[in-house]
C-alpha cells in the first residue's frame, strides 16, 4: 500500500506529464526539419560532379510531377480567382468611384499574397502529401537501408532532388499563377465593366514594383524549399508499421500549411508592415 | 590476408528491445565465404544488417576492412573501393525505378559511369541472369524471386567486394537457384570478394564455412 503523499505525487505527475505535450512534439518536429535542412545543405556541397547527372534526372522527374502535372489545375484556379476577385473588388470600389485602382489592387493582392499562398496549397495537396507517403513507404520497405548499404547517400539521392524540384516548381507555378490570375481579372474587366484595356494595363504596370517581385521570389524560394522539407521529414518519421503512413501524410499536410501561412505572414509583415 | 569483417564484443537489441546478440565476436577474412544458419527469428537478417552498418550495436563495434562501421559514414573507404552488395530477401529495389535502372544506379552514382554506359552494363548483367526481358519492369511488377535475383545482379554489376546475401524468398525454383549460383560463383572468381550468406541461399559452390546463430552467439557448424 502506497503512502498518501506518494499517491498524491503519482496523481500529480500523471496529470502534469501530458501538459505541453503538443508543444513539445511541435518543437521536436521543428527541430528535425531544421536539422534535415542543414544536413541537406551539407550533403549538397558534398556532391561529386559525376553524381550531378543522377541528381538532375531525379529533379527533372520531381519538377514534372510537381509543376507540369499541376499546371492545368493551377491555371484554372488562378483564372477563376483573378476574375472573381475583380468582380468583388469592383462591386466595392465602384461605390467610391475608385475603379481606376482596380488593377492595382488586384495585382498587389495576387502577387503579394494570394499567388504564393494558393500555389503552396496546391503543391501541398498534390505533391507534398505524395512526397510524405512515398518517403514513408520507401523507408518501411527497406529501400533507404538498401541505398545506405550500397553506399548511396539517401539524402543526396532521395531528398535533394525533391527539395530542388520543389523550389523550381513552386517558383515557376507562382509566376504562371500570377500571370493567369491577372489575365482572368483583365478578361472579366474587359468583358463586363467599362474599363479600357489600356487603362487596366497602365495601372497594372504602375502597381508592380521591385518590392512585389522581391516578395514573390522570396516566398517562392522559401515555400518551395519548406514544403518538401517538412513532408520529407514527416514521411521519414515512420518507424515500423504501414498504418503510420496516413498519419505521416496528415501531419505533413497540416505542418506544411501552418508553416506556409506563418512564414507568409512573417515575410509580408517584414516587407510591408 | 587480413579480415574484411570483424565483429568485436557486439551486443545488439532489436526494435522491441530484445537482445539479439550478446558479446558477439566474429571475423571473416578477405576472400572468405561464411554461411550463417539459424532458427527463424534467431537473428540472421539482423546479423547481415549489423555487417552492413545498418544496425547500431549497443556495445562493441564492427570493423569493415579495418575501419569502424559505426557511426555509419558514406565516406567509409571501403564503400569507395568496392562497396557492399546488399541482397535482402525482398530485394530492396527502388520502387520508382525499373529493374534495369535499379541495377544501373550504383554504377552511375558510385562508379561515375555515364547513363548510357551504366545501362549497357546493367543490361549485360541482366541478360546473364536471364532477366533482360524484365529490365523495364518496376519492382511491383516483378515476382519475389525476380526481385531477389535483381538485387544479386545489382551487386554483381557494381562489382561489390563484400556480398551480404539474405536467404531468398520461399519457392525459389531450380532455374532461379542456378542463376543465383552462377552469379555468386562468377563474383567469387575475384579472390578479394567475400560473402556472408544467410539461410538457404545457394552457396554450395563457394566452399562456404558454416556458422550457426544460437542464443545470441555465432558458433561454427551447419544446421543441426
Amino acid at each position: 500500500m502506497l503512502p498518501k503523499a506518494t499517491k498524491a505525487q503519482f496523481g500529480l505527475q500523471r496529470f502534469a506529464s501530458p501538459l505541453g505535450g503538443g508543444l513539445r512534439n511541435w518543437l521536436a518536429h521543428l527541430g528535425s526539419v531544421a536539422w534535415l535542412g542543414l544536413t541537406c545543405v551539407r550533403h549538397l556541397l558534398g556532391l561529386r560532379t559525376n553524381q550531378l547527372g543522377v541528381l538532375y534526372d531525379q529533379t527533372k522527374l520531381q519538377v514534372r510531377f510537381t509543376a507540369l502535372d499541376a499546371l492545368p489545375l493551377a491555371l484554372l484556379t488562378s483564372l477563376l480567382l483573378g476574375g472573381i476577385t475583380l468582380i468583388q473588388v469592383f462591386a466595392q470600389m465602384s461605390a467610391f468611384g475608385a475603379e481606376t485602382y482596380l488593377s492595382q489592387l488586384l495585382a498587389q493582392l495576387v502577387i503579394r499574397e494570394l499567388g504564393p499562398l494558393l500555389v503552396s496549397v496546391i503543391v501541398i495537396g498534390r505533391s507534398g502529401t505524395a512526397i510524405a507517403a512515398e518517403m514513408a513507404s520507401i523507408k518501411l520497405s527497406g529501400e533507404v537501408d538498401a541505398l545506405c548499404a550500397m553506399g548511396i547517400n539517401p539524402i543526396q539521392y532521395l531528398l535533394l532532388p525533391r527539395i530542388l524540384g520543389g523550389i523550381i516548381s513552386v517558383f515557376s507555378l507562382i509566376i504562371l499563377f500570377d500571370a493567369a490570375a491577372l489575365l482572368g481579372g483583365f478578361l472579366v474587366a474587359w468583358s463586363r465593366f467599362p474599363l479600357s484595356p489600356q487603362a487596366f494595363f497602365h495601372a497594372l504596370g504602375n502597381a508592380i514594383q521591385w518590392s512585389e517581385l522581391i516578395i514573390t521570389f522570396s516566398k517562392a524560394t522559401v515555400f518551395g524549399g519548406l514544403i518538401p522539407l517538412i513532408c520529407l521529414s514527416s514521411g521519414l518519421r515512420v518507424r515500423s508499421s504501414s498504418t503510420e503512413i496516413p498519419q505521416a501524410v496528415t501531419a505533413a499536410a497540416v505542418a506544411s500549411l501552418v508553416a506556409v501561412f506563418l512564414v507568409g505572414a512573417f515575410l509580408s509583415v517584414l516587407v510591408y508592415g | 590476408m587480413g579480415d574484411i569483417l570483424r565483429v568485436e564484443d557486439v551486443s545488439l537489441e532489436n526494435a522491441e528491445g530484445r537482445l539479439v546478440f550478446q558479446h558477439l565476436d566474429w571475423n571473416l577474412s578477405v576472400g572468405g565465404c561464411a554461411r550463417i544458419h539459424g532458427a527463424p527469428g534467431a537473428g540472421t537478417s539482423a546479423f547481415l544488417r549489423l555487417c552492413a552498418g545498418l544496425a547500431d550495436p549497443e556495445e562493441g563495434r564492427v570493423l569493415l576492412d579495418g575501419v569502424a562501421l559505426s557511426p555509419y559514414a558514406f565516406s567509409h573507404p571501403f564503400l569507395k573501393k568496392g562497396g557492399i552488395g546488399w541482397v535482402p530477401m525482398e530485394g530492396g529495389l527502388l520502387v520508382n525505378l525499373s529493374l534495369g535502372a535499379n541495377v544501373a544506379l550504383p554504377l552511375r552514382f558510385l562508379r561515375g559511369h555515364s547513363q548510357v554506359r551504366a545501362e549497357e552494363i546493367a543490361l549485360e548483367w541482366l541478360e546473364a541472369a536471364h532477366l533482360s526481358s524484365r529490365a523495364e519492369a518496376r519492382p511491383h511488377a516483378l515476382e519475389p524471386r525476380e526481385r531477389w535475383l535483381g538485387a544479386l545482379v545489382r551487386a554483381a554489376a557494381a562489382e561489390a567486394n563484400l556480398w551480404l546475401v539474405d536467404q531468398p524468398p520461399p519457392g525459389l525454383d531450380l532455374q532461379a537457384r542456378a542463376q543465383a549460383t552462377r552469379l555468386l560463383r562468377n563474383a567469387a572468381a575475384n579472390p578479394e570478394t567475400s560473402f556472408v550468406i544467410a539461410g538457404n541461399a545457394d552457396a554450395g559452390q563457394l566452399n562456404a564455412t558454416e556458422f550457426r546463430i544460437e542464443q545470441g552467439r555465432i558458433v561454427s557448424g551447419g544446421i543441426q
